[in-house]
């Protein structure tokens, strides 16, 4: 890679690091996990680079790229069923039902797949084509898994908790 | 009623302070780039990979029993010859089919109407190598003012680009077999292609895994010129905190750093930047790069920094 093309990276990712980080950490629910599918997701990016610098935005890219990690992750060998003394913070044990749980708690209940769904709908803003083009499905999935995870979020949350935008 | 958006936010609330890894990414980010970048050249080199196979099969589909023809993305050996902007292509063929060859690969339109076409030479086993650069991209005499690599002396190629790798590859494994490591891996050295386009020399990267009593090592070579646009593992050594530079007795410039590449990962570099314009980084890392790359399978430092800036220093690696 050029140092003109490094630079840039250098830009890109001191700017939209803290952007990242809190998408990632609304995927996992941990900081430290957080940081991981960063760090994951930059490196990936800074192999693409060049490519991605000068034919499309980066940031969506960046983002596309770290909620597929988020998905990856648990594929991993060395990340399957380890025995850990404390869970994380999505892994908290599920609440008697009649207790309205938070957002935190909500959201560490649904499936990884719907709360992809969701953060790429309602905190990144995509639209229901790139959500599906990020997560590799169709669009019909995607409006089924944002329709299921927002039920199970006003399940658990209750009915007046949440509203969107849309 | 609240939006969902506003809850997301409110989570956020208790964030802590980021981690301050960009120099732990962009390090992970060279070496996942240069093992990309190698594979890619490796199966250029071959031949019958993915990339080529996908230029020749449809050449050889409109002509079948015509003579086979190898496309591929390797840099020109002649610097001088190499186009000033968009891809050049090496074209290998028959004297006999090249002309017809010539005509079905621009007709593929990968390189538009109006190519740039030079005969380079014709190799030992008779066929005629063709560099061939894209639409827009005018190939270059070689004494234009325009063609001259930016900064350095002039550079001539003295050896084959699969020559150079060869003998690369050799001395390294013979400089690790030396030090009785057990070599576990060996990524062949490569012809890397980040300066393609640009008509600078091009550089070779290549490493070696070593098994050790704890788990696995690499040890890794890259040779540069100071004309290829490839970055310096070093880079302002000013402002790296585990960087020291020294100039050595016949002027040349030795940089050692150490950094951290990922939990419990570390990389030690030795660069050596000689007069003649040739960039040496030697690179070992207390993990695999190869098979076992991923497995966590850690290992001590491999050699000490004595025998790492002794790699960077050994006047067998160049080209």
């Amino acid at each position: 890679m050029s140092a003109a093309d490094e630079s840039a990276f250098r830009g890109f990712a001191v700017t939209r690091r803290p952007s990242l980080r809190r998408t990632a950490f609304l995927l996992c629910g941990d900081w430290h996990q957080a940081d991981d599918l960063v760090q994951t997701a930059l490196v990936k990016l800074y192999v693409a680079w060049p490519r991605i610098h000068s034919s499309e935005a980066p940031d969506g890219y960046a983002h596309r790229t770290l909620v597929r990690c988020f998905l990856d992750e648990r594929r991993r060998p060395w990340r399957r069923e380890s025995p850990v003394e404390a869970v994380d913070d999505f892994g908290t044990a599920v609440r008697p039902t009649e207790d309205l749980l938070d957002l935190r708690e909500a959201l560490a209940q649904l499936p990884r797949r719907q709360r992809a769904t969701l953060l790429m709908r309602f905190w990144l803003d995509a639209s229901v084509a790139q959500t599906a083009d990020a997560l590799g499905c169709s669009e019909g999935t995607v409006k089924s898994q944002t329709a299921r995870a927002m039920t199970t979020l006003r399940a658990l949350l209750g009915d007046q908790a949440l509203v969107t935008k849309e | 009623m609240t939006d969902i958006k506003d809850q997301f936010a409110r989570l956020l609330a208790d964030e802590p302070d980021a981690p301050n890894d960009l120099e732990r990414i962009v390090v992970a980010g060279r070496r996942a780039r240069r093992r990309r970048t190698a594979a890619l050249a490796v199966a250029g080199t071959a031949g019958a990979a993915g990339l080529t196979a996908a230029v020749v099969v449809p050449v050889l589909a409109s002509g079948g029993g015509e003579p086979s023809i190898s496309l591929g993305t390797q840099p020109s050996p002649t610097p001088s010859t190499s186009a000033s902007a968009g891809k050049c292509y090496l074209i290998s063929a028959p004297p006999k089919a090249a002309k017809l060859t010539l005509q079905r690969f621009i007709r593929s339109g990968k390189v538009g109407e109006h190519a740039t076409i030079n005969q380079l030479r014709a190799q030992k086993n008779g066929r005629t190598i063709l560099e061939v650069c894209a639409e827009g991209a005018s190939a270059q005499q070689p004494n234009d003012d325009t063609s001259a690599p930016p900064a350095g002396p002039p550079y001539h190629y003295t050896e084959q680009p699969d020559a150079i790798a060869s003998r690369l590859a050799a001395h390294l494994h013979n400089r690790v077999t030396h030090w009785s490591l057990d070599i576990s891996y060996s990524r062949p050295f490569a012809q890397e292609s980040a300066s393609l386009d640009k008509g600078h020399p091009t550089y070779y990267d290549g490493n070696v895994d070593v098994h050790e009593t704890q788990g696995y090592g690499d040890i890794g070579v890259q040779v540069m010129h100071e004309t290829t646009e490839q970055v310096a593992f070093t880079g302002d050594c000013t402002a790296d905190e585990n960087c020291a530079e020294t100039t050595l007795a016949d002027g040349s410039v030795l940089r050692t750093g150490q950094v951290k590449a990922g939990p419990g990962d570390t990389v030690v570099t030795a660069e050596v930047h000689r007069p003649d314009g040739t960039v040496v980084q030697a690179q070992m890392s207390n993990y695999p790069f190869g098979p076992e790359a991923g497995t966590q399978a850690h290992g001590e430092q491999p050699l000490s920094l004595d025998q790492l800036v002794s790699l960077a220093e050994d006047e067998h690696f160049t080209f």
